[in-house]
């Protein structure tokens, strides 16, 4: 679990592509690994330097103090994080002892596979299970991005709603998302961590996708890093609620 | 501008009405009157003339961060608003400044504005470096652009009544009939409306200067 890159060396000139990645320490997958070479591709989802992610912990910490506030009030606290990674690593971060977790379909089957490869989660429970529906007071759920809009959230409840993404990082992407918290987690890598990872490689050549790439490109060029950017073949279709991956293809 | 700072970080973070007012509440509950006093002048959606050029405010926060200004513009184009942006670029620090909010404005910011660039500088970048992400934010807020956080026409609306019994009718009283007294007394430093100013033993009871909690 985790990122993963591929490395293909040809005539002694070594190529590496990379996928989405982070180096913030995350227990639910292995960490990102600098490989040495004279091509490097990488994202850059977040390249920007107003993007510099919060330290886990204390993010981790805000959320749990949200359940808990809503909980004492009898509220259910919807959080929402991308089914696969995201949703494992919200339910590896908080404290399991606040109260019971559900989750959305999509979230139970990748988490239960989760637990069969051996990473440490939280007993949860699949929500349409569940009959008496006074059970989802002051309960967690944890449910996709594209289940905002849907008629499923009604079954909770009174419930205060939250959005795990690198994109809450700004006011104005908070607010359009229409949640009632924004929680700055992401499993791409910031500003700062882009900057570490292109040059931990040694590259000649950097190619840039994805994102801000432009902006990075630019930024590498006049640093002394030799850039290019590299168009995506991956295309988001504008409307964040139904994209595979909320994060990278906001833009 | 602890708690201040924490009101603005709530009325951002909720869409829901009663949530604001419970904030307000809470905040006018607890606050000190000349602290309440400029919570509610910039909360209704006022600003004193600009204390620092918007332009010599975003010099020395890119020669702090570190970028060249392109990258300053293509983040601020992103982000939407410049002084949010130069929060989410200056160095982090998880310091939290103490000031009282009226210390801050009547004897730190406004005084600013007849100083000179190199002493701007320092207080503006001195402050900067005591502050956490969500102060820097309040700070370049109070220095350069108007609060947006959907009260404002929530305040108007309600009308001083409502702000009056969401103050406390002692405190409200006591911070209106200064705010009307003392109209017009910063001069220009601030706009022809209710200007709000510090209680001190000239311009009312010396009784007036107790904290709240020990009405």
């Amino acid at each position: 679990m985790g990122s993963a890159q591929v490395r293909v060396e040809y005539k002694g000139e070594v190529w590496v592509a990379s996928g989405d990645y982070k180096l913030t320490p995350d227990p639910t997958c292995a960490p990102f690994e600098p490989v040495k070479c004279n091509y490097f591709i990488t994202e850059a989802t977040f390249g920007l330097p107003v993007y510099r992610w919060t330290d886990p912990k204390v993010v981790f910490a805000e959320i749990d103090e949200w359940w808990m506030r809503n909980r004492e009030r009898g509220k259910a606290s919807v959080i929402f994080a991308y089914s696969l990674g995201k949703a494992q690593r919200v339910l590896n971060g908080i404290d399991r002892s606040i109260g019971p977790i559900f989750t959305h379909g999509s979230v139970e089957r990748l988490t239960q596979a989760y637990r069969d490869a051996g990473v440490d989660l939280p007993p949860t429970t699949y929500a349409g299970s569940v009959t008496n529906k006074k059970e989802f007071a002051g309960s967690l759920i944890v449910a996709p991005p594209s289940a905002q809009t849907s008629t499923w959230l009604r079954r909770f409840g009174e419930q205060s709603t939250g959005f795990t993404s690198g994109w809450m990082m700004v006011r104005g992407a908070r607010r359009q998302r229409a949640v009632d918290r924004g929680f700055v987690l992401s499993d791409h890598a910031d500003w700062p961590e882009l900057q570490t990872a292109i040059r931990a490689t040694q590259a000649d050549t950097v190619y840039v996708t994805h994102g801000f790439s432009n902006e990075v490109v630019r930024w590498l060029n006049e640093t002394g890093v030799n850039a290019l950017p590299l168009k995506t073949r991956f295309v988001g279709d504008g409307d964040m609620s139904d994209m595979i991956d909320e994060e990278s293809e906001q833009r | 501008m602890k708690h201040f700072t924490e009101l603005y970080v709530q009325l951002d973070q909720t869409n829901k009405t009663n949530e604001k007012v419970e904030a307000m509440r809470s905040y006018f509950e607890h606050a000190e009157p000349h602290d309440s006093a400029w919570a509610l002048y910039f909360l209704s959606g006022r600003k004193p003339r600009q204390i620092v050029p918007s332009k010599l405010l975003r010099e020395w926060a890119l020669e702090l961060s570190g970028i060249p200004e392109w990258l300053f513009m293509e983040s601020r184009d992103t982000v939407g608003d410049s002084a949010e942006t130069m929060a989410l670029l200056l160095p982090n620090t998880t310091d939290t400044d103490e000031t009282p909010l009226h210390i801050l404005v009547e004897e730190k910011l406004l005084p600013l504005r007849v100083s000179d660039v190199e002493i701007q500088k320092e207080a503006v970048t001195e402050a900067w470096s005591r502050m956490n992400y969500s102060q820097r934010l309040v700070y370049n807020k109070l220095i350069s652009g108007a609060f947006r956080v959907g009260v404002v026409r929530k305040i108007r609306e309600i009308g001083r009544a409502e702000v009056v019994s969401l103050m406390g009718d002692e405190i409200a009283a006591r911070v209106f009939s200064d705010l009307d007294k003392n109209a017009g007394r910063y001069g220009d430093a601030a706009p022809p409306f209710i200007v709000p100013v510090r209680f001190t033993a000239e311009n009312g009871d010396a009784d007036d200067l107790r904290p709240i909690d020990s009405r």
